[in-house]
């Protein structure tokens, strides 16, 4: 700040000073400013995120419980989080959003969708890991704070999306009958769950993959899948899944036409569902029995393992599987003919699917009874259950249409999300792209300030620079200036008047014209005094006060020898002045009072008073030079035309040294002249005021 | 030694009027001291009293200098021996003139060559010729009506000073051509004339060479150049004189 002021001040005086001044207050200001007013768009930008990402997560959660109700809402809530997350860039919610909507299309089974969208939630997340992890697109601060996210807590909830992803992706496209698709999937599930030790998934990932051997022809690694996944859960004793399993062995066998082989798995499946109690396992196990039976045309075995099924199924009361295995019985005993024993278990099976309310069964047992009937010879009855046969056949299928028009209803819903979140995504690309832009505008912006401060340092370096360069050239010219002045003050000083020297060495020739030997010799040794005392000081600025006086007295003494008829003198001295304490520029008094001897008292026609006096006041030594001659203006007027010719340069002199003095030494010196008597205008006083404090001896 | 010349002294200084009366009655016998004069005025009366051939005149006086007294006559019969403390601006005037001056403090045997001088002029065509000339140029207003007296071996020439073509040098004397094609030797250096001659529109354009620039009729140029003159000569110009020639037709 001091440097400033001091560099104001310096341009002040170059009389710059308005100008520069507002100018470089302003560059000051801008310098300061510009990082305060970055530095808090930075931090606004940087609070308003929080807040923004969590309610984004809420509103995900909430759209998972209530969608099953209000899908409505629940798709309004994923767009808004959607927007969200576009608008400030949080792939991870933006991420989790895409999956929510593949969670709903696949649990609408809307396959294509689901599988479009776990997609999307892939993308958008590995795009999102190596944009932090590598590089940052926007300013520090925030990318900081992303990784930070993924580095610590959200690693583990990262790989358990991905893995999530790839088994809902899997299985949409095995449901959509992709086997291929599926099985990039499911490999991608295999590896992520090996690296991670994640067994259950593993197992998943290696069962569906087998599942799908199955469906593309590939038995045999199916069957070794198969049998190292049961190794596994034998070794694990995870009955269930032994169960199961089996269950899938057997299928994988009859899909083989190997009835035999498929029914060992499957006895195996249900005699170990028997001890555990899982009464459907039981129930799959038994329905394939049978229908491996039934590949080997053994109805015989089948009825029997039919019954077996019934005998389970009436034990433990399940209503619904008992009303399907009458049914089933009732098929059998109508392809061995015996329509009595069928019409039987047919129609028990009836009575027993009205009881659980299962249409879908009850039709299929009123068909086969209308079978049986017609089987009978009991054609009316055998119309009747036909016609019954096919109501109930409308109401299945009413049923069901409006089941699918209720999840049509949703997937428009949902298609509707699904468009607004494609235009957001267009919207999404289209902001990267101005956001680029924005940032590239940024840099530019940058750079451009960088200049700027630049400019601004050059600017000010150039000014300084300047500025010294001027002051040193003031500076030598001031010296210059000095140095003429004191060679100028050299010139002037302390010239005796010529003319006076010649005169008085006339005077000495008149001494010796008239043979006067002694006043010859004593006027020349006066006038020898004189000059070895002026020539002795002629090289001095200052002399002291006493020798100033010592040379007057001695002027005077010559000067009044030479005008004796003119004029008497006076020199009077303050004895209260210590003439030893000061001193003056030399001959600085004597061309007055030659002044006053050769214009004002020589014209005299009466014989004229000159008094020279020192004053002593509290200021000033005051030296009062006064003659009652004719005056400067009579002195004027009586010169003719060819005398004006000459011009005294006397007094003009020591003006001009008087001003240069005062220049170079600061001396405080004045001049005042005036007339003795004003009304007349005769005689003339000359005061020459001497400041006490700037004449003191050095 | 008879008393021939009457004289006049006219000085303000007591110290010097004494001076000088006391060397004339020492030194000069031939001259009988009239009168001794104070100032202008006083000197006017005397010489008007006296008839004088010689006036001792002081060149700086109260009320009134040398001239204003010189100024007072209709025709001047007399001669002038000019005393001076200072060889300041009257100088000019004198020595176009060819007149007398003896500088304070006063050297005796320059007073004593004056004094002889004079004496020798008294009743020859010479007589009174330098006062009355320096009384013209006093009187002439115009510059180019200015005259001026050269000393040759019989005695003093007074030439029109706008008749001067040019002067040469020639040691430590000066050779003037005239328009009429006279020419006159003067044993003084052509430094002298170039100084006297300088407010006339003379101008040195050579060591050897000063010109009256109211003659030259063209100018040729070369290193220095030359100009030629209306009278048909030539003279050259060194390159020292050159910017000053050069400049001085620039101010016309």
């Amino acid at each position: 700040m001091i440097y400033k002021k001091k560099f104001l001040l310096l341009l002040s005086q170059m009389n710059h000073s308005i100008t520069y001044n507002t100018f470089l207050n302003l560059l000051f200001a801008l310098v300061i400013l510009l990082p305060v007013f970055s530095f808090a768009q930075k931090r606004s930008s940087y609070s308003k995120e929080v807040s923004d990402y969590d309610s984004c997560n809420i509103k995900l959660d909430s759209a998972k419980v209530i969608f099953d109700k209000n899908p409505e809402k629940a798709l309004d809530l994923v767009e808004a989080a959607i927007l969200i997350a576009i608008k400030n860039s949080y792939p991870e919610i933006e991420s989790k959003a895409y999956q929510v909507l593949g969670d709903f299309n696949f649990d609408l089974k809307e396959y294509d969708l689901s599988i479009k969208n776990y997609e999307n939630a892939l993308r958008v997340y590995s795009t999102s890991l190596v944009e932090s992890s590598s590089f940052s697109l926007d300013d520090n601060v925030r990318s900081e704070k992303k990784t930070a996210k993924y580095n610590k807590s959200n690693e583990k909830q990262i790989t358990l999306d991905y893995k999530n992803l790839y088994k809902k992706a899997g299985l949409s496209a095995l449901y959509l009958n992709k086997p291929e698709q599926s099985k990039t999937y499911f490999i991608k599930l295999l590896t992520l769950s090996a690296s991670g030790n994640d067994q259950a998934n593993y197992f998943f990932a290696k069962q569906s993959l087998a599942d799908i051997d199955v469906k593309i022809g590939q038995y045999e690694e199916a069957e070794t899948y198969y049998n190292e996944i049961l190794n596994h859960y034998t070794k694990q004793a995870d009955t269930n899944s032994i169960i199961n399993l089996n269950i899938k062995l057997g299928n994988l066998f009859k899909a083989q036409n190997q009835p035999q082989k498929a029914i060992s798995y499957y006895s195996t499946a249900r005699d170990l569902a028997l001890k555990t109690d899982d009464d459907e396992s039981v129930n799959i196990a038994f329905d394939n029995i049978s229908k491996s039976l039934n590949q080997q045309r053994d109805i015989t075995s089948q009825m029997k393992v039919n019954q077996e099924a019934m005998r389970f199924n009436e034990e433990r009361g399940n209503v619904k599987e008992l009303a399907k295995n009458s049914i089933d019985m009732g098929y059998l005993y109508l392809e061995t003919d015996s329509s009595s024993k069928a019409i039987e278990q047919l129609e028990r099976g009836v009575v027993l699917s009205d009881e659980t309310g299962d249409i879908e069964t009850k039709s299929k047992a009123v068909k086969a009874l209308s079978e049986a009937y017609e089987k009978e010879g009991e054609e009316d009855i055998a119309l009747e259950m036909y016609k019954e046969y096919i109501e109930l056949e409308d109401s299945v299928n009413k049923r069901y249409a409006e089941a699918v028009e209720m999840n049509k209803q949703k997937g428009r819903l949902l298609e509707n999300t699904q468009n607004k979140v494609l235009i957001l995504e267009k919207d999404k690309e289209l902001n990267i792209k101005t956001i680029e832009l924005l940032q590239r505008e940024k840099r530019l912006k940058e750079e451009q300030v960088k200049r700027q401060y630049l400019l601004i340092i050059f600017l000010t370096v150039g000014l300084g620079l300047l500025v010294i360069t001027s002051l040193i050239v003031y500076r030598n010219n001031r010296l210059r200036r000095k140095a003429n002045r004191l060679l100028m003050l050299k010139s002037l000083r302390s010239q005796m008047n010529p003319h006076f020297i010649f005169n008085a060495l006339n005077s000495v020739n008149n001494y010796i014209s008239s043979n006067n030997e002694r006043a010859a010799n004593k006027y020349l040794a006066d006038f020898s005094n004189l000059m070895r005392n002026v020539l002795e000081n002629s090289g001095e600025d200052f002399i002291p006060l006493i020798k100033e006086i010592e040379i007057l007295e001695l002027y005077l003494k010559l000067e009044h020898s030479r005008f004796k008829d003119k004029f008497e003198y006076l020199l009077k001295i303050d004895e209260s002045i210590r003439l030893e304490k000061f001193s003056i520029p030399p001959m600085l008094i004597q061309p007055y009072i030659e002044n006053a001897i050769w214009h004002g008292l020589r014209y005299k026609a009466e014989k004229g008073f000159l008094e020279i006096e020192f004053k002593n006041t509290d200021q000033n030594i005051e030296i009062v030079i006064s003659d009652n001659g004719i005056g400067r203006k009579r002195s004027m007027e009586l010169k003719t035309e060819n005398q004006k010719i000459i011009k005294s340069t006397g007094l003009k002199n020591i003006a001009n040294r008087i001003y240069i003095i005062r220049e170079i030494y600061h001396v405080k010196l004045d001049v005042i002249i005036s007339d003795l008597l004003p009304e007349t205008g005769e005689g003339t006083v000359v005061k020459l005021y001497l400041n006490k404090q700037t004449f003191q001896r050095s | 030694m008879k008393k021939e010349l009457k004289a006049i002294i006219v000085e303000d200084e007591e110290a010097s009027r004494e001076t000088l009366k006391n060397y004339l009655a020492k030194y000069c016998p031939e001259v009988q001291l009239m009168d001794i004069a104070a100032s202008v005025d006083e000197g006017f009366v005397a010489i008007k009293k006296h008839q004088p051939q010689i006036v001792f005149l002081d060149i700086e006086m109260p009320f009134g200098n040398a001239f204003d007294l010189l100024a007072r006559f209709e025709d001047i019969d007399f001669e002038i021996i000019f005393v001076t403390a200072y060889k300041d601006y009257a100088m000019k005037a004198l020595n176009l003139s060819a007149a007398y001056y003896i500088l304070k403090p006063i050297d005796i045997d320059e007073l004593i060559f004056a004094v002889n001088k004079i004496r020798k002029h008294i009743n020859t065509k010479d007589e009174f010729l330098s006062s009355k000339v320096l009384l013209q140029n006093i009187r002439s207003a115009n510059q180019a009506d200015k005259k001026i007296v050269i000393p040759q071996m019989d005695g003093f020439e007074v030439i029109a000073i706008k008749d001067i073509i040019k002067g040469e040098a020639s040691d430590n004397y000066t050779t003037f051509y005239l328009e009429n094609g006279s020419r006159y030797i003067v044993s003084k250096t052509l430094k002298h004339f170039e100084e006297l001659l300088g407010d006339f529109d003379f101008l040195r354009v050579h060591k050897s060479w000063l010109i009256n620039k109211n003659f030259i009729i063209k100018y040729k140029k070369g290193k220095g150049g030359e100009v030629i003159l209306s009278d048909g000569t030539t003279a050259p110009i060194s390159p020292t004189y050159k910017r000053a020639f050069l400049e001085s037709f620039k101010q016309l």
